[in-house]
């Protein structure tokens, strides 16, 4: 799908992993236009994680294919540099620095975004300067998950609910240009689900979303996503809508495995 | 600057005046620097001036354990060629000087010295992790020792080191002795200034994104060989630092100085003050210094004075117990069991309103210790207790 | 060429003496996934504890070197069950950590109880004279020592590679999940190997301290095992022997041509390149890397 101006905001284009022998990923293509959430499903080991990795940079020596952010394209790149040109990550299991607070952690999803350098944190007011936007993004997004109460917390003895949403937190702080969440509400009950997909709607609505997210819950998907598509065994099996997708006897086939 | 809340007073949950987790850090940084001067400052009038020539060996030690400390808490970085950068120090510090080059040229030089070694062995170390890149900084240090002895054997008259000539020529050696208590202190001061400044800011957190999960902090943006690379020069030209001035204070230099003892002594400062934390990397300093001198004190009450020549090596027992006890018991070391206890004073307090009771009967004690970002959050309000103030180390 | 044969010879001596203690710390990596930076001390324990009875002619050399071997397996496993055991599952450089506290508890032990003596061991039973070997001279006692390492060492090998208790120990290595639910008890396994590996450093130490004074100081030569178990493979107990044989030839050759200063750079300029360039060794298995 394509926005207004014809660009899309990412363009995956035959993109393949190979690594131990392994075909992980077979001509992946996939679209995510500006303003646009495609959820990506399908059954274990269908190659969804593989595909985010790929697009995080984590797979630069056995990636082949196109990445294209923008039109910029993202494949050789460094972790870091593509996440200089704009893609915020959260992962399945929530990595947290746990001797640090939530309001730590999320920063450091802001680590881009802070004007100064090595040299310049001598000078503390010029750290509070350029920290202060920063740190005020992340309470707005605490606000806005309802956790604003727990900034200063030690991350540690948290519930595995509140480690993820500062998880996704730490990836949209920075505002990407692309969101890039795995599994977002896996792990958790009825109610914290709920709480991941009213904060992403927020965000939708606050700041504009787009993203590709992958995601088992089916239901998380018919609220968030626009597009959706169905992975097996490293292929792209069915492409279209969230509802076209899910509702498809392709995608039937697609999460028994039987293809 | 905004107001400090004291620990145990009402306040809203999402009061947006309230105080910043960083600041407080940042603050807390200063409190350090302000113990250290008063620390010396005490130090300096009650000590004889054999006593306070081991607290100026204290203070320099302290200035290794802070880099240690963040290249090992703080960074992750597992390094047991510390030994080999204080080599690297002192010996540049004499070799410049035998090139005609003298003070404060020569620490200078050696300080730069020590930090080119630092990216020699860091360039490699990037590609290194846990016992590879322990056993790396462990060849590091033989090679060092080799180069070392090679300089130290070809130099005529110094057999059995080189000798340097004493900074403070004036004066008796008490005020000698002060003289240099205080220069270190400054010292120390501005090398505890500038590794709280990193570690509050972008570097540290990238830095302890890199020690807990490196692949997330590259997919975060952190530019992962940068930040080992200079975490690897910093420490090394910290450590090269202490070296120059070692060779100053105690004015001999031999490759004894160079020994995996040494380096596992460095270890244990960090440990027993506490990983990741610059004022536990000063405690463990001066705990471990202190201590030949504590147990020839106390050796003879137990064991009687024949022991007395055995001082060095039932030290050297202690803090290897040491090490092995908070290695396995708490790396977050006696910063961390201070934080606990402080924290369980403000748990208690919350329970009991004790402050309230305190500062009503006239006084007003605040209960916070100086460290304690949990005196932030309001118990009441969290889903859970928090396990408060301690990171996860090995299952026990 | 008389250079070239004590070259090869004391190569070959000091290769069988880095065998054992290889071999001991393969052992030890298999079990506890750590190299034990507190091997050299093992070494000058048992040379230690025997020397120093052999001069006050306290027990016979035999009952001396079981007993010095007993001792120092013994603050193997203790140390192993005191320490290590609270150790599993956490970061890789805490064993490394507390095995160096343990190095430093011994070493200071060490000096307490000898100070700076140095002591040799005579083995009985072994004749003091020389031998000619391709114009040079060799002593007996060295070409016995010499052999009875390796044959010790390939003792070792053998039962790790052909017998049950071997295939056991192997399974307890790979994976200890699936060998306990296969009725091997993986933790006898690992307490087993520790003592092994200190029992096997000790005899290494008496050894050693047959052709040359042993003191607190020869710390060292334990931790020039390690060149020799990096380069065969951490996890390979044959490659301990090929890496032993490697860089004992290495030491002996360099001992000749460029002296004895020059020992610990070589042996340790080949650590560095093994490590950075061929970290699982010539024999160990590789590791991958997984997000």
């Amino acid at each position: 799908m394509l926005g207004s101006n014809g660009a899309s905001a990412l363009r995956v284009k035959d993109l393949t992993v190979r690594f131990a022998g392994i075909l992980a990923l077979d001509h992946v293509t996939v679209t995510v236009g500006p303003g646009e959430v495609v959820a990506v499903v399908g059954s274990n080991g269908a190659g969804k994680s593989t595909l985010l990795n790929a697009l995080c940079g984590l797979l630069r020596r056995n990636a082949v294919g196109e990445i294209e952010l923008y039109g910029e394209s993202l494949l050789g790149r460094r972790p870091w540099s593509i996440a200089a040109l704009g893609i915020g990550r959260s992962f399945q299991e929530p990595r947290l620095i746990e001797s640090g607070t939530v309001l730590e952690n999320i920063l450091c999803g802001a680590h881009l975004q802070l004007s100064y350098r090595m040299p310049g944190q001598l000078w503390a007011g010029k750290v509070l300067r350029a920290e202060g936007p920063a740190i005020a993004r992340a309470v707005e997004l605490l606000r806005l998950a309802g956790l604003e109460r727990y900034r200063h917390a030690p991350v540690s003895g948290l519930p595995f609910g509140v480690r993820k949403i500062v998880d996704i937190i730490r990836a949209i702080v920075a505002e990407p240009r692309l969101l890039v969440l795995d599994e977002p509400t896996s792990g958790l009950d009825d109610d914290e689900q709920l709480e991941v997909v009213q904060l992403l709607k927020a965000v939708k609505q606050e700041l504009g979303l787009t993203a590709m997210v992958v995601e088992h819950n089916m239901d998380v998907v018919r609220l968030l996503a626009d597009t959706a598509i169905g992975m097996h065994a490293g292929r792209v099996i069915t492409t279209g809508s969230a509802h076209e997708v899910l509702d498809s006897t392709d995608f039937l086939n697609v999460l028994t495995g039987s293809s | 600057m905004k107001r400090v809340r004291r620990a145990g007073q009402p306040g809203g949950a999402s009061d947006a005046s309230r105080y910043d987790g960083v600041q407080h850090r940042i603050l807390s940084a200063g409190g350090v620097i302000l113990a250290l001067v008063a620390a010396t400052a005490i130090m300096s009038l009650k000590l004889s001036a054999a006593d306070l020539f081991i607290y100026d060996t204290g203070l320099l030690a302290a200035m290794g354990a802070v880099a240690l400390n963040m290249l090992m808490g703080t960074a992750g970085q597992i390094s047991i060629g510390n030994a080999a950068f204080l080599g690297i120090g002192s010996f540049a510090c004499v070799w410049f000087l035998g090139e005609g080059i003298g003070f404060p040229y020569d620490i200078v030089l050696a300080t730069i010295t020590a930090g080119i070694a630092g990216l020699i062995v860091g360039i490699p170390a990037l590609r290194l992790q846990g016992l590879y890149l322990a056993l790396a900084t462990l060849a590091a240090t033989y090679v060092v020792y080799f180069i070392c002895n090679q300089y130290q054997t070809d130099s005529v008259g110094a057999a059995s080191g080189f000798i340097v000539n004493p900074l403070f020529s004036s004066g008796t050696q008490s005020s000698q002795e002060r003289d240099w208590a205080w220069l270190l202190t400054i010292l120390l001061g501005c090398i505890v200034f500038i590794a709280a400044s990193l570690s509050l800011g972008r570097s540290g957190r990238a830095w302890r994104l890199i020690r807990d999960h490196e692949l997330v902090a590259s997919a975060l943006g952190v530019n992962v060989p940068f930040y080992k690379l200079s975490v690897f020069v910093i420490s090394s030209m910290i450590i090269g630092f202490e070296g120059a001035w070692t060779a100053y204070l105690i004015q001999v230099v031999t490759i004894d100085q160079i020994s995996l003892t040494v380096a596992i002594s460095y270890i244990a400062m960090i440990l027993i003050g506490g990983l990741d934390s610059i004022l536990g990397a000063l405690i463990g300093a001066m705990l471990i210094t202190v201590l030949p001198t504590a147990v020839t004190d106390t050796l003879p009450r137990f064991l009687g004075a024949s022991y007395l020549a055995k001082v060095p090596q039932i030290s050297e027992i202690i803090y290897g117990a040491l090490i092995i006890f908070f290695i396995t018991r708490s790396p977050q070391g006696i910063v961390g069991w201070s934080r606990s206890i402080g924290s369980r004073l403000v748990s208690l307090n919350k329970r009991w309103g004790l402050a309230r009771r305190l500062s009503s009967a006239g006084g007003g004690v605040a209960l916070s210790s100086a460290e304690d970002v949990v005196s932030g959050a309001e118990a009441d309000d969290c889903e859970s207790e928090p396990a408060i103030g301690r990171t996860p180390g090995p299952a026990h | 060429m008389d250079q070239v044969v004590l070259s090869f010879l004391s190569g070959l001596a000091t290769a069988g003496i880095y065998a054992i203690l290889s071999v001991g710390l393969v052992l030890l990596f298999r079990a506890t996934g750590t190299l034990n930076f507190a091997h050299g001390e093992f070494l000058v324990l048992g040379a230690m504890i025997v020397g120093s009875m052999q001069a006050s002619h306290h027990l016979p050399v035999l009952a001396g070197i079981v007993l010095s071997g007993v001792i120092v397996a013994a603050v193997a496993v203790i140390f192993y069950q005191i320490v290590l055991r609270r150790l599993i599952g956490s970061a890789v450089f805490m064993p490394v950590v507390a095995t160096l506290g343990l190095a430093a508890v011994l070493d200071g032990v060490a000096s307490m109880l000898w100070t700076s003596n140095q002591y040799s061991v005579v083995l009985p039973g072994i004749p003091t004279s020389s031998v000619d070997i391709l114009g040079a001279r060799v002593g007996v006692e060295v070409l016995a020592v010499t052999g009875i390492s390796f044959a010790i060492t390939g003792a070792v090998v053998a039962v790790f590679r052909f017998t049950t208790l071997g295939t056991r120990v192997r399974a307890a290595g790979q994976d200890p999940m699936l060998a306990s639910q296969g009725g091997i008890n993986v933790r006898w396994i690992y307490l087993g190997s520790w003592a092994a590996a200190g029992f096997l450093a000790a005899i290494a130490g008496v050894l050693l301290a047959t052709s040359e004074a042993v003191n607190t100081s020869s710390v060292d030569i334990g931790l020039a095992a390690f060149p020799a178990v990096l380069l065969g493979g951490l996890d390979s107990v044959e490659g301990a022997l090929v890496g032993s044989l490697a860089i004992g030839m290495l030491q002996g050759f360099t001992t000749t041509y460029l002296g004895t200063n020059y020992l610990d750079l070589v042996s340790y300029l080949v650590l560095l390149v093994v490590v950075l360039f061929m970290p699982a060794g010539l024999f160990g298995t590789r590791e991958v890397r997984r997000l």
